[in-house]
Order: C-alpha cells, then sequence, then structure tokens
C-alpha cells in the first residue's frame, strides 16, 4: 500500500518536473508551420486556399456529367434528408412526392459548382433542377410545373428513358 | 439596400407589367420578395423564359437579393381567366 502511494508521488513529480516552457513554445511553432519548415511533399500544409481555382470548363464538364448521367438532377442546397434552405427543401419534397429518384449536389460543400451552376444555366438563384438533361428551373417552376400538371409527364419520360437505356 | 417599391418600379418599367405585387419577405433586410407579375411580354413564353425575364429585369437587384419567390407571372388574359371578377 505504502509502495503504491510513494509511485503515485513519484509520476506526479516526473509530470511537474518536465519542462513546461519547452512544451508551449512546440506547440506555438507547430500551429504556424511554413511551407520551408518542410521537407517532403507529403507534410506541406495543403490548404484549399492554396490550391488553384478549378477552371471554368471543368466544373461546366462536371455539369454536363451529372446532368447526363441522372435522368433528373438537383443542385441544391443541403442534402435531401437534411435541406438547408426552404426552396431547395420545396424542391425535394416535390419530386418525393412524385417518387422520382434524382441525384444531387450540395452547393454548399462546393463554392466553385455553387457560383458555376449559376454560371452554367445563368440562373441566379439555387435550387435548380435538371430533367432529361435540361434546365427545368427554379423551386417556383418545379411547383408551378406540379400545380398545372406538366411534371408528370415530365418525369414519366425521365424514368421511360433511364429504363430504355 | 433594395426596397419592394425599388423592385416594384423596375418590374414596372422593364416588363410594362400591368400589374405588380411585391411582398417584401425579408423582415427588414430586403434580401428577400416574393413577387407577382402580370405583362403582355409575357405572352407565348414558357414559364422558364418568363422567369427569365424577371430576373433579368432585376439584374442590379439580384446582386443583394438571396430570396426571390416568383408566385406569378400572367399574360392579362391568364389574369383575367384565373381571378375573374
Amino acid at each position: 500500500m505504502l509502495a503504491l502511494a510513494r509511485h503515485t508521488v513519484l509520476q506526479k513529480l516526473s509530470l511537474s518536473a518536465a519542462p513546461a516552457g519547452s512544451i508551449a513554445v512546440r506547440s506555438i511553432t507547430a500551429r504556424v508551420p511554413t511551407h520551408e519548415d518542410d521537407t517532403h511533399d507529403d507534410f506541406k500544409p495543403k490548404f484549399n486556399t492554396d490550391a488553384e481555382p478549378r477552371s471554368a470548363p471543368s466544373v461546366a464538364e462536371q455539369i454536363q456529367n451529372d446532368v447526363q448521367q441522372h435522368p433528373v438532377f438537383l443542385y441544391m442546397k443541403g442534402v435531401p434528408e437534411a435541406p438547408q434552405c426552404g426552396f431547395s427543401n420545396m424542391a425535394c419534397r416535390i419530386l418525393d412526392a412524385y417518387g422520382a429518384s434524382y441525384g444531387t449536389r450540395n452547393v454548399l460543400a462546393d463554392v466553385d459548382i455553387r457560383e458555376g451552376i449559376k454560371e452554367f444555366t445563368k440562373w441566379p438563384t439555387i435550387p435548380q433542377i435538371f430533367i432529361n438533361g435540361e434546365f427545368v428551373g427554379g423551386s417556383d417552376i418545379l411547383m408551378g410545373m406540379h400545380q398545372s400538371g406538366e411534371l408528370q409527364p415530365l418525369l414519366d419520360e425521365a424514368v421511360t428513358t433511364k429504363s430504355a437505356q | 439596400m433594395t426596397s419592394a417599391a425599388d423592385v416594384e418600379q423596375k418590374l414596372r418599367d422593364k416588363l410594362k407589367a400591368a400589374d405588380v405585387t411585391v411582398i417584401d419577405t425579408s423582415g427588414g433586410c430586403g434580401a428577400s420578395f416574393d413577387v407577382a407579375v402580370v405583362s403582355d411580354q409575357f405572352e407565348g413564353k414558357r414559364l422558364l423564359d418568363r422567369h427569365r425575364m424577371i430576373n433579368t429585369a432585376l439584374e442590379e437587384e439580384m446582386k443583394s437579393i438571396h430570396a426571390l419567390s416568383i408566385r406569378q407571372c400572367w399574360t392579362p388574359e391568364q389574369q383575367k381567366a384565373k381571378q375573374p371578377s
């Protein structure tokens, strides 16, 4: 029992004996890494701000791929399970009501896509809905087409196109 | 800051709108509007194109507007048909 107690005391002593100052200095230098400090590419900090901005064509290509590979595709804020904007939510719920399966991309997670999609469609707002690779509009248009009955045939066509492929 | 009156004036001027209703839904900051527009320039235009016309008319304002809800964009004939009075 005595031996155990002494052991604990020794441990405490050895901890307090550690040069606290050197630890603090190390943590400060660790917080401000510079490129020169690193000797290998693998250890260099990789900040998004350092990355070359993606060129416009590659964003456009990605959008082309998205909308051509999915009969119904939605650029939105958040994800269908948790939209981060009322308009994006409305678009998801309308598509859900038709039981449509659709691909989505969260523009909040990708600033290049967020700006790129507006440029691509010359449409200033999110969400943006594509059916059969064609830009249909935003959430107000989707709601309008739902109310006028135009949406069902368009989605039917999208499903038929997909199953024919 | 954009006001509902600014938006209404722009739509009347640029789209020769006969009837414009603009509701500021921003709660004061002027970044969110609900609009309804009746214009004979919508004649023969698809819904998408009508929305584009409104977006283009408000191009300057859209830089500071975060959310624009276009509730209605009708031709005068459509308005008459939908609101018989």
